[in-house]
């Protein structure tokens, strides 16, 4: 299990599940939706046209091919005939020859072309004389077919194939509506080609004719003597309909087989010819599309049907709209639960975020701890309500007021900035600083700093520890006092015991006198009684000075009696300076003491053990230097041979705590211990050590401040002994 | 560096005692040489060798340490026969002593009947050491 705090909050947050329909947070989503809907129906619309386009292209394609192929049957067939019309106008007369040479190539080429005919127009009054001419022609049986008598006849004059419909000849096609009709319209059209409706040109064979007027010059017949005068001509063709459209539509186009269509004559409707896959319409399918042509045929026209067959396109093309349509409404649905996924996660999110925000605003607002944002200057940003408690101020009393402001020390302001400024980002820096309250007292915090350039804060927590550094203070005085008082005490005790080793130095020598001559005496090592007198003096004086020894044992402690009191070492203050010398030079680097040594004479000795004076000359220079920062102390060395003592002045730069408690020390001088509650900077305590030390070696001592810009000076008086050197010659 | 036979220097601030060592060793055969305070007496064995030398511990100018040391230092200083004479009368004081450079130690007040003969001794064990 993961016990981390975000596990903690993450955890509790998802819980919660954003519901779909908060349209607050969801709205983005159904908004992608509707617009994704919209948007499948342009696509669908947008396909669906293109389909249709293309469908319509396609059909169009396809109509158009047919209706091509169809036109070109038909002018073909007019092609046939301007040919044929080409012989009559170049040529002096037509003659059978002539048309069957011309007309035969056509009917040869053409499969559709069942016949081509010249039919002249015949009044019934010139009948006997064509008939006549036409058997002067070769056609030696000719005869007007059907026979009766009509008020003019359009008799087949010539006719190709004649091998195959030689039949014709002479057949009066008057007698056929749709002809007759035809040849009326030629006869009006004045040459130009003009087709007749479909009809059965055969008993079996539905076609149609084309036709146009030609004149045919007069045939002079010197051996008939006849002539044939000028006559009025048709030359006609004569069209199997199936073959024709077969031959016209020719090879099917692959695009023949997407539609179907079905030709009828224009004007009697009557379907003509249908497209192979007509009887797909028997289905009841319902076409696609479907549209109607109008195919000239010379002076008349086809109609033609033309409908897509089922399929069109083919079944994906037909499905292709509605794909689209499926495939963007799926992509709607798909960028709707996205856009949900998003819009739903983007809500979490935030509402992670705003837990974990408040989850630390309650464990900064109830931390006991102050815990602020300064930027790199030290200015409060922001701070917590714990401020208000440890310092007093409120929050928005201390925005954009420096830290520092509220250090009691001026020392500490230098260190918080230079601390800062030699910090590495994201490492914490620790400082303890005493700080001033609103109320003007005084409280220790633990400050921990981390600096982040990039942020441009600094991240600060500060513990009020003022209890703790209290306690650390007493722990210190207490042990400053327990020191102080044990140095004291030793000193008694050495006082003690130096008293009792000079009294038993003298009681001892005294005895020795006594009892020695009182031995010679009874022994009597005496030659005479001058001598005898002389031992008996001589034990006298021993006891005398014994019983002022026991007599006076109080004032053999006088320290003043030089003579009288026991020495055990001694020591040069040169060697004891430099000793000094050497401790303070290995001491801490934010407070260096140099010793200056200025003694009048190179060979001063005092009285005492080389530690024991070095070490009162440590410890006073130690209260007189200031507690950081350098000092210079100058230390002088005179002999005074009256009074048989060394005197050492010892000068340090004057310093104001220095000063306040040296005033503290004059004041409370015989109760040292109690008054090292003062002492801030262990100046006191080594006062008090420093005279503990001068007493052990029978000095005397003197502290005292000049004066602010002069000195702090200590005046000391030690016992004087012989230099052993001094005692050389 | 003159050396004299049967002689005992006596170095000692205290009158008293110091004749009253003269008067005993005297009346057993040696010559004294007496001072009352350690620098007149290192100017005189600088240039003298006692048979041996009574040497108290404290004195006006210097200690009897400082003293032996001294001697120890003169050229042929470790024949001095140096005996320490002192109210400290303790087994650690007297090895004290010896650990310091004394040849021996008398410890005051002194038995005039064993003085001379303690003085002897160790003069004689000094003389069979060297």
């Amino acid at each position: 299990m993961n016990s981390s705090y975000d596990a903690v909050i993450r955890e509790s947050s998802q819980r919660q599940r954003i519901s779909i329909f908060n349209f607050a947070k969801t709205y983005p989503a159904f908004i992608a939706l509707i617009i994704g809907v919209i948007l499948s129906g342009f696509v669908w619309n947008m396909v669906d046209d293109k389909v249709q386009t293309d469908r319509a292209a396609e059909f169009d394609k396809a109509v158009s091919s047919v209706s091509g192929r169809l036109e070109a049957g038909f002018e073909q067939n007019v092609q046939v005939l301007a040919s044929i019309d080409g012989l009559y106008r170049n040529s002096v007369q037509v003659v059978r020859d002539m048309f069957e040479l011309y007309g035969s190539i056509p009917t040869r080429t053409n499969a559709s072309i069942q016949s081509i005919y010249y039919i002249p127009y015949i009044p019934d009054s010139n009948k006997a004389q064509f008939i006549y001419y036409a058997q002067s022609e070769r056609y030696y049986d000719y005869s007007i077919k059907p026979t009766g008598i009509r008020p003019y006849y359009l008799p087949v004059e010539y006719v190709v194939p004649l091998a195959q419909i030689g039949n014709r000849s002479g057949f009066d096609i008057a007698v056929v509506p749709e002809a007759e009709a035809a040849i009326k319209r030629a006869r009006e059209a004045n040459g130009k080609v003009v087709a007749s409706p479909f009809y059965n040109v055969r008993p079996d064979t539905l076609g149609f004719i084309m036709a146009f007027k030609v004149e045919n010059k007069p045939v002079e017949s010197s051996i008939l003597g006849i002539s044939s005068g000028s006559r009025e001509g048709y030359v006609v063709l004569e069209t199997d309909a199936a073959k024709f459209f077969e031959r016209a539509l020719g090879t099917s186009a692959a695009s023949d087989t997407s539609i179907i269509f079905e030709i009828s004559d224009s004007g009697t409707e009557k379907s003509i010819y249908v497209s192979k896959n007509h009887d797909l319409l028997a289905s009841g399918f319902t076409p696609l599309l479907s549209e109607y042509r109008s195919i000239p045929m010379a002076d008349r026209s086809v109609r033609v049907r033309f409908t897509t067959v089922p399929d069109f396109g083919g079944k994906f093309q037909a499905l292709l709209p509605l794909l689209s349509l499926i495939a963007a409404l799926t992509l709607s649905f798909a960028a709707f639960g996205f856009t949900l996924s998003i819009a739903t996660s983007r809500a979490r999110a935030l509402d992670l975020a705003d837990r974990l925000t408040q989850s630390q605003r309650r464990i900064i607002e109830a931390s006991k701890d102050i815990i602020a944002v300064l930027d790199l200057a030290g200015n409060y940003k922001t701070l917590s309500p714990a401020a208000e408690q440890i310092l007093g101020y409120s929050a928005v009393e201390l925005f954009g007021k420096n830290i520092a402001e509220r250090f009691v020390q001026a020392k500490d302001r230098v260190t918080f900035k230079s601390r800062i400024e030699d910090a590495q980002d994201e490492t914490g820096v620790s400082f303890d600083v005493q700080m001033s309250t609103n109320d003007g007292k005084m409280r220790w915090l633990s400050w921990s700093f981390v600096v982040s350039r990039t942020d441009g804060n600094i991240y600060a927590t500060g513990r009020d520890v003022t209890l703790q550094k209290q306690a650390e203070e007493q722990i210190r005085l207490k042990n400053r006092q327990v020191q102080l008082a044990e140095q004291q005490a030793l000193q008694a005790s050495e006082s003690k015991s130096r008293f009792m080793r000079d009294l038993s130095h003298k009681l001892r020598n005294n005895l020795t006198g006594t009892l020695g001559f009182l031995q010679l005496l009874s022994g009597k090592f005496y030659q005479n009684e001058e001598e005898e007198q002389y031992y008996i003096e001589q034990a006298e004086s021993s006891s005398d000075q014994l019983f002022s020894v026991v007599t006076d044992i109080i004032d053999v402690a006088d320290e003043s009696e030089t003579k009288t009191l026991a020495r055990i070492d001694t020591t040069s203050i040169d060697d004891a300076v430099k000793d000094i010398q050497k401790s303070f030079g290995k001491g801490d680097k934010n407070r260096t003491i140099t010793i200056t040594p200025k003694l009048e004479l190179p060979d001063i000795y005092v009285v005492g053990e080389p530690t024991l004076v070095a070490g009162c000359f440590a410890e006073i220079c130690a209260a007189l230097a200031p507690s950081d920062g350098k000092s210079d102390i100058e230390i002088n060395a005179r002999v005074n041979s009256f009074e048989k003592v060394a005197e050492i002045e010892i000068l340090a730069p004057y310093d104001e705590t220095v000063a306040q408690l040296i005033a503290i020390y004059k004041q409370h001088g015989s109760n040292l211990v109690d008054a090292l509650i003062y002492d801030n900077n262990d100046a006191l305590f080594n006062i008090g050590l420093a005279i503990s030390s001068v007493r052990r070696l029978n000095g005397t001592i003197m502290i005292d401040s000049l004066g602010e810009g002069t000195e702090n000076v200590c005046l000391l008086t030690l016992p004087l002994a012989r230099s052993a050197k001094a005692a050389m010659p | 560096m003159t050396e004299h036979t049967s002689t005992i220097c006596i170095i000692e601030d205290n009158a008293a005692i110091r004749k009253l060592f003269s008067v005993i060793l005297k009346k057993n055969g040696f010559a004294i040489v007496e001072f009352e305070e350690g620098t007149s007496a290192m100017a005189w064995l600088r240039e003298n060798m006692p048979t041996a030398v009574l040497c108290d511990d404290i004195l006006p100018d210097i200690n009897g340490r400082d003293i032996i040391k001294l001697i120890r230092q003169f050229p042929g200083g470790k024949r001095f026969c140096v005996i320490a004479t002192t109210g400290f009368a303790l087994v650690a004081d007297r090895d004290r002593y010896i650990a310091l450079g004394f040849d021996g130690y008398i410890s005051k007040p002194i038995n005039t009947m064993t003085f001379t003969e303690e003085i002897r001794e160790v003069i004689a064990s000094k003389a069979s050491a060297t």
